[in-house]
């Protein structure tokens, strides 16, 4: 039988089960004073509403994003059900409605709302929420040692800009004519003159950029200001400066595309041109408008916000992954000087390489070497990133275990998705490629294996953190194998498609065109088959989730034994007020495995003083004693 | 609950699911059997209805009875020489092409006249007649070969429209009124039917054409009354019903523009009036 851990409280020592119940009682005499000192009990609304507590702020987040990634997603599988088999009927299509799909036969118009709903609503309402809103809330303070966000009310109001944003957008399916149809781009003229769903879609847009600015001025405060003794730039781990860097793309690349958000506003509901040519004849009909304006400019506009925004998505998930490799190999991350100094150079490099995006609008080949040029810069910091991450690997430990499968799938499926990228930032093969299926396979390998996966690791490593339950293994595993194999029967067969020149907007997926069908036919079927075994292999994720929560088994406060101070210096789920009770203090660098400093174990918190009690106690153990010693 | 029984519960929940979305497709199959059915039908019948007019003519809507009405009908004629109609290149999609063989029928419709010089798809409607209800019986717009049937029409305010996609290609409807609301919905399967109506005043027929194909487009008017008609093949139209009294009669051409006449008729009168459109 294993000896009892025994810690030292005060000028005792025992064993970590009775301090535990000490902390606790700690945190209930600790919860009680604050409310005393407020004056006032929190409500229900205060605490579980319109919370000012980032770790709460980033739940909330994190089941809405969760909730829209869903949605998001089942608006893809009607897409797939009409691109694998078009034309026909399918009884679920009649859950849109009768004006969409008459008797189940999804119509062309609603095909390009599922579209640009399902891009808004996975990039804007589920993924860039999950990544930034719930991860780094909820871990981002803790990570650095705060008690709590710069600007806890901010931190409220951010979220509660993000919600009615989601809101919107989900009403807008109830505006005559539907949503939003024109692509998650938007692009003008046809985002001008389209119908009422458009104008929905802007509103809900300058809702949700409202609230990204909210909170990336938070995070960079926050990251600046707060971050505990002994924590310097160095010593932060991957995860916070990737979040760091995020906000700052968030914070200087959307506030174009809010302008340019009211700018389309206004073209559609004062009658300006900003985006409007003169002359423009639409269905054969000239446009009774002033005209003057330029459709090219929103292009720009969209673009300056919409390129960072890809990283936006990316940054946050290889700082996930980042910690998930290096608890799980048990040896420090390889070349974390490296990472930072890549992470931020991508972050500069990502504001002056957005035209790459338009190399079929006809602009001068002067700007498009400037802009191939810069693309093909960019991809280096993303190759040091993704060689530091694999070089991490070499030589440790692995533990196999459900964050670390999608962490390890993240790399290649990422490696792909940003490897095809390549001849999408190159003009000459470009031109064939733009607007095939080609780019939706690209930037999908990118988001979907790439990012979304992140996201499940994140969620599977710091799930027992937050709810203090393991998740069942089982079901993760299944969840993970199954997803990995379908997700890839989606995408992989788009790079054949686009290079066979597959326009990526076909309503029957390219069944009526003579270049096109004998691919589509070929492919297009197992495709939608793969998207629904995807949909398929999901259940088991949601039915572990909640499950656990409900009948988790109760997990250890350090349950992977890491060194990150979310971890190691406090509680899971942690402390409701302040999230330390003692602030730590920071000895050392965020990834100190099997340190021959330390024989003891193999991992050092980085707050742990090399002779204090042993770290093995975990989370809130060393701060218990210290609790224990200003109760007495 | 033991892990063990709940993993079990829930593959037996997703069998059950599996089960029932299987199942679910099946109806789905059938249901689309049934519409295919339903659409050679409404194919067959078309086919027996439009034979040989490829500008036919609204049918008359069903006016209000009144004991001494009066019939106005008439002739419109076309002087000068009649223009040659320009053939349609339906080569960009291939269905429509194989259904005029040898370009058959896949002529302009814009000008049609008749041997005698008579003008075809002239509405012909009473200005400033007294207001009626609407018919219940639909109007109805046929995409076939793609073309539209009628070429020209009205329909009374509120009046039911069915449009029919008789084709095995992808139509799309863009009705472009500037009173009444637009609308813009495809019909991707043949034998798709949508079910219509405006529900304002708009006298100056506007147009309703298909964005995929460039070529097809069809007029229609929306009138407070069912006081109207379109000239035949042989430039016939008639007005049955009409309340006697004193009216401006409208005759409006979609290339040669509108002309106005004022005629009074009396109880159980049928008059007879003649409209020329000069080329």
């Amino acid at each position: 039988m294993a000896p009892k851990r025994q810690l030292r409280v005060g000028k005792e020592w025992m064993n970590a089960g009775d301090a535990e119940k000490l902390l606790r009682e700690a945190m209930r005499i600790q919860e009680e004073e604050d409310a005393r000192h407020e004056g006032h009990k929190q409500s229900f609304i205060r605490k579980y509403v319109f919370s000012i507590d980032h770790k709460w702020i980033g739940i909330q987040y994190g089941f809405t994003a969760l909730c829209f990634l869903l949605f998001g997603f089942s608006l893809m599988l009607l897409m797939r059900l009409q691109l694998g088999w078009p034309g026909h009927a399918f009884s679920i299509m009649k859950l849109l409605g009768e004006s969409r799909a008459p008797g189940g036969v999804l119509l062309p118009e609603a095909y390009n709302q599922l579209g640009a709903m399902h891009g808004t609503i996975m990039v804007f309402l589920a993924i860039v929420p999950l990544a930034v809103g719930a991860f780094g809330n909820y871990l981002v303070p803790l990570m650095i040692g705060a008690p709590d966000m710069a600007f806890p009310r901010l931190n409220m109001a951010s979220y509660w800009m993000y919600l009615p944003g989601g809101v919107v957008m989900l009403a807008s399916f109830a505006a005559t004519g539907g949503t939003a149809q024109s692509g998650w781009t938007s692009y003008p003229p046809l985002s001008d003159i389209a119908t009422e769903g458009q104008t929905w879609w802007l509103i809900g847009m300058i809702f949700l950029i409202t609230s990204s600015l909210l909170g990336s001025v938070n995070f960079i405060v926050t990251i600046i200001q707060l971050r505990a003794k002994g924590m310097t730039w160095m010593r932060l781990p991957f995860f916070v400066w990737a979040q760091f860097v995020t906000s700052f793309l968030l914070l200087l690349a959307f506030p174009p595309l809010e302008a340019a958000g009211v700018l389309q506003l206004m073209d559609r509901v004062a009658r300006t041109s900003f985006f409007l040519p003169s002359g423009l004849v639409v269905s054969g009909t000239k446009l009774a408008v002033a005209g003057g304006g330029n459709p090219l400019l929103w292009q720009h506009l969209f673009w300056f916000l919409a390129h960072p925004e890809v990283y936006v998505l990316i940054l946050p998930a290889m700082g996930i992954i980042g910690e998930i490799i290096a608890n799980n190999t048990r040896k420090p991350l390889w070349g974390y000087k490296s990472l930072v100094g890549a992470v931020g150079f991508l972050g500069f490099m990502s504001f002056v390489v957005w035209a790459h995006h338009m190399f079929m609008t006809g602009m001068g080949t002067v700007i498009s070497a400037f802009f191939q040029t810069t693309t093909m810069i960019i991809s280096i910091p993303s190759v040091i990133i993704l060689t530091a991450l694999l070089m991490s690997l070499w030589g440790g430990s692995i533990r196999f275990n459900v964050p670390m499968l999608f962490a390890l799938a993240f790399l290649p499926m990422f490696g792909i998705g940003g490897l095809t990228g390549l001849p999408l930032g190159l003009a000459a093969t470009d031109i064939h490629l733009h607007d095939t299926y080609y780019v939706i396979g690209h930037f999908h390998y990118v988001v979907a294996p790439g990012t979304i996966f992140a996201m499940f690791a994140g969620i599977y490593y710091w799930f027992p953190k937050i709810t203090g339950k393991k998740m069942n293994e089982f079901l993760g595993k299944v969840h993970f194998w199954g997803s990995f194999v379908a997700i890839n029967g989606i995408f992989m067969p788009m790079f054949a498609q686009g290079l066979a020149g597959v326009s990526r907007r076909l309503y029957d997926g390219g069944i009526q065109y003579h270049h096109a069908k004998e691919i589509a036919a070929a492919t297009n079927p197992f495709m939608s088959m793969s998207a629904w075994a995807l949909f398929a292999f999901q259940i088991p994720f949601i039915l572990n989730f909640f499950w656990s929560i409900a009948f988790g088994k109760k997990a250890e406060a350090n349950f992977w034994h890491a060194t990150t101070l979310e971890w190691a210096a406090t509680t899971s789920p942690p402390l409701g007020h302040g999230n330390f009770a003692v602030i730590p203090v920071v000895q050392r660098g965020p990834y100190e495995y099997s340190s021959p400093e330390y024989p003891e174990t193999d991992y050092l918190p980085q707050h742990h003083v090399i002779g204090a009690p042993p770290a093995t106690a975990g989370g809130g153990m060393l701060t218990a004693a210290a609790v224990a010693q200003r109760e007495a | 609950m033991s892990m063990k029984k709940f993993v079990s519960l829930m593959f037996a929940l997703t069998f059950v699911f599996v089960m029932a979305c299987g199942k679910g497709h099946e109806a789905a199959s059938k249901e689309q059997e049934g519409e295919d059915d339903e659409a050679a039908q409404t194919a067959t019948a078309t086919a027996t209805n439009t034979a040989g007019a490829p500008a036919a003519a609204t049918p008359a809507a069903a006016a209000p009875a009144v004991a001494d009405a009066a019939t106005l009908s008439g002739t419109v004629k076309f002087a000068g020489a009649a223009p040659k109609p320009a053939a349609i290149q339906m080569s960009a999609d291939p269905y429509c092409q194989s259904q005029h063989p040898n370009g058959q029928g896949a002529e302009d419709e814009e000008v049609i006249v008749g041997p005698a010089g008579e003008l075809a798809n002239v509405l012909v409607y009473v200005k400033n007649a007294p207001n009626g209800t609407a018919p219940t019986t639909p109007a109805t717009i046929d995409q076939k070969g793609c073309r539209y049937y009628p070429h020209v029409q009205a329909v009374v305010v509120n009046q039911p429209i069915q449009i029919k996609n008789d084709d095995a290609t992808l139509h799309n409807i863009h009705a472009m009124p500037a009173v009444n609301s637009q609308f813009n919905e495809g019909q991707p399967v043949q034998g798709m039917v949508a079910n219509k109506k405006f529900d304002k005043v708009e006298m100056t027929p506007f147009r309703i054409k298909c964005d995929v194909h460039g070529w097809m487009k069809s007029f229609m008017a929306v009138m407070p009354n069912p006081y109207f008609s379109v000239s035949k093949m042989d430039g016939q139209f008639s007005i049955p019903n009409l309340p006697p009294g004193t009216y401006t009669i409208v005759a409006w051409h979609e290339k040669y523009g509108q002309q106005e006449q004022q005629v009074t008729v009396g109880a159980k009168e049928t008059k007879q009036i003649a409209f020329s459109f000069k080329g």
